[in-house]
């Protein structure tokens, strides 16, 4: 029993490093319709951008601040600069996947040339475990935590009680019904860029810590987990993405715990494909699903 | 995006193939040359680039080394020695055409060193197929038993390096072992010969487990090999997922982490950071020993190749070459071609190839030689030689295959190997009789 | 040079098969390349010995040691069969960007599991020794003829892959590919066409990627990861989606690129590797260019042109009397007791180019829609006729909910045989989620719908296309990348070229019905008078001729039953006039309508009977004259 336990606090901590990511990635796709493999590499850059704050002697937690505000600004940039204008265009889906992967590459191999191919790491953090009941921690792993559910409640605020939430909940509905309701939609759709950025930069911190050691592979490896989790939670539902990385999260550690660690990622992928044969859009999604289908 | 694209990856070597057919304007159909002039090339097919390039950068260290030492002496029948390298990138996809354009348009490619575990299965039968000889660092288990005509090796296979790493913590005095294989090639390769060695010893295997590599948290398994209350970790995995193994252990173990014992393709500087980074330097260099191919620094030949490599301006971190064993079968294996291309008055594979055994084992009445240099004077004093290098006295079995003694190698608090132990060759075949 | 022909043969028959799933269809599959994986997989278990045979140090299942052709041929097939299992994921109708994303996640668990898994795979590994398929031949020559083989082998996929993607099926297909809902609404069955498009891309993958493994003699997972898929479509956009030679010259052209950007790079030699670095920052800079400066390939997709004098000679074949000749002449039964045809175009027709007269006689509309029999049969009234006419559509207690919304709630009424019926309402009525209920586009919560008696609640989309339900939509939805001709001939019902036997007999099959279509198809044109836009790309039509091809586009179904979701908002008074004539005269031909319309003068004019939606339900019916005056009508306009 206390394995188990013990695997679901894992799960839990594992998934808050990939919900941060999948909540960014979502947002952001709920927005523009991009499937922005960009993503994981910017998950490295911010990684990285950490790793260069602590080695200046930074704290952590003012070292996450300024990476998340650095990478929400790139972000807006990289759509404006890439993505908005492929919009414009009418440039097809995949065109625009490819687009972003392209993006992708280039990031991930100027992290090269700026840091080298070899592994860095935050160093250790803290080296002791923190206990309730049959839930083990580490302190990383209480960390991550932290974030996450500050980010997490900040966000679902936001979402819920704002007038800015509730504007970018329509424009990710239908962006022209927003339009004609008086939604100044291009600065939604900046701000939630921004937002994304924001978490992209958490995630990527977090990532780093939770690995420990890392290279200029880090984002795109775990991108894949983040994706599984954003169509776990209905790609677009901030609050599916959340649930998702948590499903992700546990599902891998428990199957960890139990069976061949080896396959501890085919669980959690097997549970999506499990989940999509039975709800095809995902967790969360009746709500706009049907929205959109009333539209078109 | 971890791999470096390959499908046309792969198609970009093709061209490449093309062109340099093109430019050179000659293909000899992977025939060895055999009788020609300019230098004669010492193919180092290798992982130069990717993730493993640093195998390759180590591999092509020991051939500058060897190249030195043989063109100071006045080089192979008056001819230079060359290094050719050749990136096989450490995926079989990309070895096959890079290795097929490097056989087709390298001119004198006459002998070949490296052809390690990943690639050894598609790139060795072309070298063999070339009638070229060559002295392969693969681990392959199959290439124990082989038929390849060209094929030597006197470096152990993996599963004899698995015994070994039982041998030593049985020598450490630990009993209870936990065995966790990242679930790539050398790892598991290493595997059947660890669970064979613990169950002839009597020990106890408390957890035997394949993690992935590179995940964020291994704090599951981690529970789970706690659980079994090891001496040992018998761990073998890149860098990155031994670093974020080894935290998170010592993380949920209060701090305390047993010790490793690995092999030497991880005692390199990207390994020793990353580790030291996470677990700090007492433990990497008490709690931490690497097994491999043994190379005695007594040696006299030791000597000869140290200084090669100190002395060679291409090699950056001569430590390193000198503290990974496997490296120096390298440098040695270049030295025994070299003299047996003396011996045959031939560069020709087929001519030379049946020198390679006489001159490594020797026969009754053979002089002893420590260096390349030694050989050709005595070869051209009319004697018969006997080349005992850096590996020390070679004897290949009919298989081509000599594995000798094992080593067991720490790091100092600068990240250099050191050797803390010799393990000998019978000890580890016992283990897996 | 051997080894470059090979790899481009076998890259080039991925590329293939992924352009007919992806350029041609429009099937985003992001896990292409564990298909290539498995054929190579599956070419070397068949053919490798047993494990302990083959040296004992792998281990994998099978090891059949199958004569190579067999080995080839069967995973080849296995391929096809796990491209249509990777097909059924999209059964469900996942949204397409879901697709892409299960596939790429799909693409990992194959890695992962090939990884983990060392008893089937031989885990990370990977299975060596694997037998060259020409290890008889001399090694000197082995590979020239490996060469030849695949250059064969490409030559024979080329030109089945040219069944696919050209002639009326590559039609199809690219109708699919262009918009899906609207390729149902011409009854085209898009899930059974894209099984059959991803098992025929899954035996393009298999037999490259056995040729492929077949020449490396060994088989590393590594080797296949999502990227390469890829790396395929990006070289299937940089050389021209859906056009296959196009598609070749990508193929060669995309690694040329990454070649020659890293050729030109001085070598830095203080920090090791960050040439190759820059060579990948290139590629990427590169293909995004290209994506921003040439979208639509180096060699767009080019589509077959109908112009005047090739319609000359179609029209002599089909005034010969063509084997559809036979059905069209059944119709005039019923329209020579009616009124003379209406010359629904407002100038005069295009001069024939054979001069005045020795032309084919004009057509009725009723005749070139090849209105069926049976329903000018259930005409025989007249539409003058005050009989009640017998509905050929009945709808009981429809219901459709949103979530907790009601967006109809219980409505029944019916639509009249051979007449037009109308059905209009205030905003938020309900009238498109009726439309979208009755031809099938909507699940019905609740109720039921018959037509001619025959309960069709439970019947997809196409399928009630098929039955001749067919519907237009509100805002056009034309075949953007189709000339205005190919999107009414890709509308056809019952076209034997994409049928089993179409494409193994290949064009002489179905030269004669495509001309059939083709003269049907420029007597719409002209009625519509739009034959000076025949090889437009339907994507460059203005707006009102986008909703004009959407109604020809229907009628080029053969319907019984016309459901029209506004087709006159938006129009110029010319051109509702257009559309409004043909409507009468294709009632006055035996043909049903269901009109949805906005503008209620039209509907008064050409509708007998109107239904009257509000919140869901039927609040009214009549005449559109009684109706204006009815209580419950007025209010629903006032509030609604």
């Amino acid at each position: 029993m206390s394995v188990l336990i013990e695997a679901i606090g894992f799960g839990i901590a594992l998934g808050a490093v990939i919900a941060l990511g999948a909540v960014g990635f979502t947002v952001q796709f709920g927005i523009s319709n991009v499937l922005n493999i960009t993503y994981g590499a910017l998950l490295t850059v911010a990684a990285y951008l950490g790793y260069y704050l602590l080695q200046l002697g930074w704290n952590v937690w003012v070292a996450l601040a300024v990476t998340s505000v650095a990478m929400a600004v790139l972000s807006v940039i990289f759509n404006r600069l890439l993505l908005a204008p492929l919009s414009r265009r009418g440039t097809s889906f995949v065109g625009v996947v490819i687009v972003t992967v392209a993006a992708g590459i280039i990031l991930q191999y100027c992290v090269v040339a700026v840091a080298g191919p070899d592994t860095v790491s935050y160093g250790q953090l803290s080296g002791s475990t923190v206990k309730f009941a049959d839930l083990v921690f580490t302190t990383s792993q209480l960390i991550i935590l932290a974030i996450a559910v500050v980010l997490m409640v900040a966000l679902h605020m936001l979402l819920t009680r704002t007038q800015f939430g509730r504007a970018m909940r329509a424009t990710s509905a239908n962006p022209v019904v927003a339009r004609g309701c008086g939604i100044d939609t291009d600065r939604v759709i900046d701000v939630t860029w921004l937002i994304s950025g924001a978490l992209c930069g958490a995630a990527g911190v977090a990532l780093a810590i939770s690995t420990v050691t890392f290279d200029f592979t880090l984002g795109p490896t775990f991108l894949i987990y983040m994706i599984a989790a954003a169509v776990l939670g209905g790609i677009g539902q901030p609050h599916g993405a959340m649930l998702g990385g948590m499903v992700v999260g546990v599902v891998s550690q428990v199957a960890s715990a139990y069976s061949n660690p080896a396959y501890q990622d085919a669980y959690a992928f097997a549970v999506l494909i499990l989940m999509l044969l039975i709800r095809p859009r995902g967790l969360f999604s009746a709500g706009t699903a049907s929205a959109r289908r009333l539209a078109g | 995006m971890r791999r470096r694209g390959t499908a046309f990856g792969m198609l970009a070597a093709g061209v490449a193939v093309s062109l340099a057919v093109a430019a050179c304007g000659s293909s000899n159909g992977g025939k060895s040359s055999g009788s020609g002039s300019g230098p004669i090339n010492v193919g180092v097919i290798g992982p130069m680039t990717g993730p493993a390039a640093e195998i390759g950068n180590l591999m092509s260290g020991a051939c500058y080394a060897a190249v030195l030492d043989v063109n100071k002496a006045g080089g192979v029948l008056g001819r230079k020695l060359n290094c050719d390298l050749v990136d096989d990138t450490g995926d079989p996809a990309d070895a096959v055409p890079n290795v097929t354009r490097a056989l087709a348009t390298t001119s004198n490619l006459d002998m070949a060193v490296g052809l390690e575990s990943n690639t050894a299965a598609t790139t060795i039968p072309l070298v063999n197929n070339a009638h070229i000889p060559m002295v392969s660092t693969n681990g392959l288990v199959a290439y124990d038993k082989t038929k390849d005509a060209y094929f030597w090796r006197m470096t152990p296979s993996d599963d004899q390096n698995g015994a070994a790493f039982v041998a030593w913590a049985q020598r450490k005095g630990y009993k209870r072992y936990a065995v966790v294989f990242q679930n790539n090639i050398g790892a598991q390769g290493n595997e059947p010969g660890v669970v064979a060695a613990v169950k002839k010893i009597g020990g106890t295997m408390t957890t035997n487990i394949t993690i992935p590599g590179d995940a964020s948290s291994y704090s599951s398994v981690v529970a789970k090999v706690l659980a079994g209350k090891p001496q040992a970790l018998i761990l073998a995995g890149d860098p990155q997922t031994s670093a974020t193994f080894l935290s998170e252990y010592r993380q949920l173990n209060g701090g305390k982490v047993p010790p490793v014992v690995t092999s030497t393709d991880s005692i390199t500087p990207a390994y020793f950071s990353a580790v030291k980074k996470v677990m700090g330097t007492a433990y990497v260099t008490h709690d931490m020993a690497f097994i491999g191919s043994f190379v005695s620094p007594t040696s006299p030949a030791f000597s000869i190749y140290k200084k090669a490599v100190y002395g060679a301006s291409q090699i950056k971190d001569p430590a390193t070459i000198l503290g990974v064993g496997v490296i120096a079968s390298i440098y040695d294996g270049i030295n025994l071609m070299a003299l047996a291309m003396d011996e045959a008055h031939s560069a020709s594979g087929p001519v030379y190839n049946s020198k390679i055994e006489k001159i490594a084992s020797g026969v009754p009445g053979a002089v002893v030689v420590n260096s390349y240099a030694a050989g050709l004077a005595a070869l051209k004093a009319g004697k018969q030689i006997h080349y005992e290098g850096v590996d020390g006295s070679v004897t290949f079995n009919a298989y081509h295959n000599s594995p000798g003694n094992f080593s067991a190698s720490g790091f100092t608090a600068s990240g250099n190997p050191v050797l803390l132990g010799m393990i000998p060759g019978t000890e580890v075949q016992q283990l897996l009789s | 040079m051997v080894v470059l022909l090979v790899y481009l043969g076998t890259d080039l028959l991925a590329a293939w098969g992924l352009n007919l799933e992806f350029g041609v269809t429009g099937v985003v599959n992001f896990a292409y390349i564990v298909l290539v994986a498995a054929g190579a997989y599956f070419y070397s278990v068949f053919t490798l010995g047993s494990p302990a045979a083959s040296g004992g140090f792998q281990e994998y299942i099978l090891g059949m040691k199958l004569p190579v052709v067999v080995a080839i041929v069967a995973s080849a097939l296995i391929c096809g069969v796990l491209g249509c299992l990777i097909g059924v994921t999209g059964l469900k109708r996942l949204r397409a960007d879901y697709q892409a994303m299960v596939m790429l996640v799909i693409s990992i668990l194959a890695t992962t599991i090939i990884g983990a898994d060392t008893g089937l795979f031989d885990g990370n590994a990977g299975l060596s020794l694997v037998p060259n398929p020409l290890a008889s031949i001399n090694l000197a020559t082995r590979g020239w003829y490996y060469v030849a083989m695949v250059a064969v082998v490409c030559v024979i996929g080329y030109l089945v892959l040219r069944r696919f993607t050209g002639g009326p099926i590559g039609r199809t297909l690219r109708a699919v590919r262009e918009d899906e809902d609207a390729a149902v609404a011409v009854g085209k069955n898009i899930i059974g066409l894209r099984l059959v498009v991803q098992a025929v891309g899954g035996v393009y993958a298999g037999l490259s990627g056995a040729l492929l493994v077949g020449v490396i003699g060994g088989w590393s997972p590594s080797s296949w990861e999502y990227v390469e898929t890829l790396a395929l479509l990006t070289a299937i956009i940089v050389g021209g989606l859906g056009n296959d030679g196009g598609v070749a010259i990508g193929t060669v052209i995309v690694p040329v690129l990454i070649l020659q950007g890293v050729q030109f790079l001085p070598q830095i030699h203080s920090v090791p590797g960050l040439t190759e670095d820059l060579g990948w920052i290139i590629l990427g800079l590169l293909t995004i260019a290209f994506v921003f400066l040439r979208p639509q390939g180096l060699i767009p997709e080019h589509r077959p042109r109908y112009g005047p004098r090739r319609r000359a000679g179609a029209s002599a074949v089909a005034v010969a009397g063509g084997p559809a000749g036979v059905t069209l002449a059944d119709a005039p039964v019923t329209v020579a007791g009616g009124p003379a045809p209406v010359v629904v175009s407002d100038r005069p027709a295009p001069a024939d180019p054979d001069g005045n007269g020795s032309g084919p006689p004009r057509r009725h509309l009723a005749e070139l829609v090849a209105l069926r029999p049976a329903e000018a049969a259930g005409t025989a009234n007249g539409p003058a006729g005050g009989a009640a006419a017998k509905p050929i559509i009945t709808v009981t207690g429809m219901v459709k909910r949103y979530g907790g919304v009601h967006a109809v709630d219980g409505a029944s009424f019916s639509i009249d045989a051979g007449r037009i019926t109308g059905l209009i309402g205030p905003n938020g009525a309900g009238k498109s989620t009726a439309l979208g209920l009755i031809s099938g586009f909507l699940r019905l919560d609740g109720g039921q719908i018959e037509f001619n008696g025959r309960d069709i609640s439970r019947l997809p989309a196409f399928r009630r296309a098929r039955l001749g339900i067919v519907r237009t939509f509100q805002l056009p939805r034309e075949f953007r990348a189709l000339t205005t001709i190919e999107n009414l001939l890709v509308a056809a019902p019952g076209q034997r070229a994409e049928s089993l036997a179409g494409l193994v007999a290949g064009a002489s099959l179905w030269r004669r019905d495509e001309a059939m279509l083709v003269e049907r198809a420029t007597g719409l044109l002209e009625t519509f008078g739009m034959l000076h836009v025949q090889d437009e790309r339907a994507g460059h039509l203005s707006g009102g001729q986008k909703r004009m091809l959407e109604v020809m586009r229907a009628l080029m179904v053969s319907p019984r039953v016309l459901v029209l979701d506004e087709p006159m908002a938006g129009l110029s008074p010319a051109l509702s006039e257009r559309v409004e004539a043909a409507c009468r005269e294709l009632a006055d031909g035996g043909l049903s309508i269901l009109l949805v319309e906005h503008e209620l003068r039209a509907v008064e004019r050409l509708c007998e009977r109107v239904v009257v939606m509000a919140q869901g339900k039927v609040i009214s019916e009549g005449r559109m004259a009684e109706l204006r005056t009815r209580k419950e009508v007025q209010d629903a306009y006032v509030i609604g």
